[in-house]
């Protein structure tokens, strides 16, 4: 269940940190995106990378718990969509941004990964990328270069 | 997760029937892929028409179906939406797997374009 607290630029949605919320929050959230005269192209932009920044806080962060939340903040600007996803779950591993690195398509098909393809198009899709642990909180800021005419430059 | 599943000449067709393959149907379309895609045919193709939304799990999912089904035979994927294309272009799975443009093309025009 996603709550909202309006605020002037932005606002902020209160999400629990499980899947059935999680695509409700998205389905929210691309509905009041769909107010700013974002391309088809761009709400996919955010809608996907906000599932993969969302799931990761309930696969990882939450891991051994159900009630985990998150808060969910945007806020548009000039330069984008600017977005940051606090929790008070589990710190990332070594307190740093996983890599996210490139499949090497030639590998044998019992090679391939079955996971790991979130960080991969967080990193492709978002830029200024900054994970922050704080007095149990961790906090994942980014922004999507969508809404600007410098953003159709940046896909 | 609703499938369409249907024999086109040797090969096998699967429709899915669903808008969004994500963290929260992965398990059900990694389970469902394997009821759909144990009668053994060599080619399979997965139509996606239907499907808007992917994300990683969804992309797992389907790595995990295309391991399942074995090295001996093909999964293929057909008529990809712009979001579900995009995801396999930035995770360059559209290199892994062979993508057609629809089911019609994945069969050279054997099934009738609905």
């Amino acid at each position: 269940m996603a709550r909202t607290a309006v605020a002037s630029s932005g606002f902020t949605l209160r999400v629990m940190a499980r899947n059935p919320s999680i695509r409700e929050a998205l389905s929210d959230l691309r509905g009041r995106l769909e107010r700013h005269d974002l391309t088809l192209e761009e709400l996919n932009t955010v809608e996907v990378v906000l599932a993969e920044v969302m799931n990761n806080v309930a696969e990882h962060a939450y891991a051994w718990r159900q009630d985990g939340e998150m808060l969910v903040h945007l806020r548009v600007a000039t330069d984008g969509l600017h977005c940051s996803v606090t929790d008070e779950g589990r710190a990332m591993p070594d307190d740093a941004l996983p890599f996210g690195g490139d499949l090497d398509p030639g590998m044998p098909i019992d090679d391939l990964p079955e996971g790991g393809f979130g960080w991969l198009i967080i990193r492709r899709l978002a830029h200024d990328v900054r994970y922050l642990r704080q007095s149990g909180v961790n906090e994942l800021s980014f922004r999507l270069a969508v809404g600007t005419p410098v953003g159709a430059a940046a896909f | 997760m609703n499938f369409e599943v249907r024999e086109v000449g040797p090969d096998l067709l699967v429709r899915v029937a669903e808008a969004r393959i994500d963290a929260a149907a992965a398990v059900q379309f990694r389970d469902a892929m394997r009821d759909a895609t144990e009668s053994g045919q060599a080619r399979v193709v997965l139509d996606l028409g239907q499907v808007v939304f992917v994300d990683s799990s969804g992309l797992g999912a389907i790595i995990a179906a295309m391991k399942h089904i074995g090295p001996d035979r093909q999964l293929e994927l057909a008529a990809l939406q712009p979001a579900v294309a995009r995801v396999f272009r930035l995770t360059r799975l559209d290199e892994v797997l062979t993508v057609h443009a629809d089911a019609a093309a994945a069969f050279d025009g054997r099934i009738p374009t609905e």
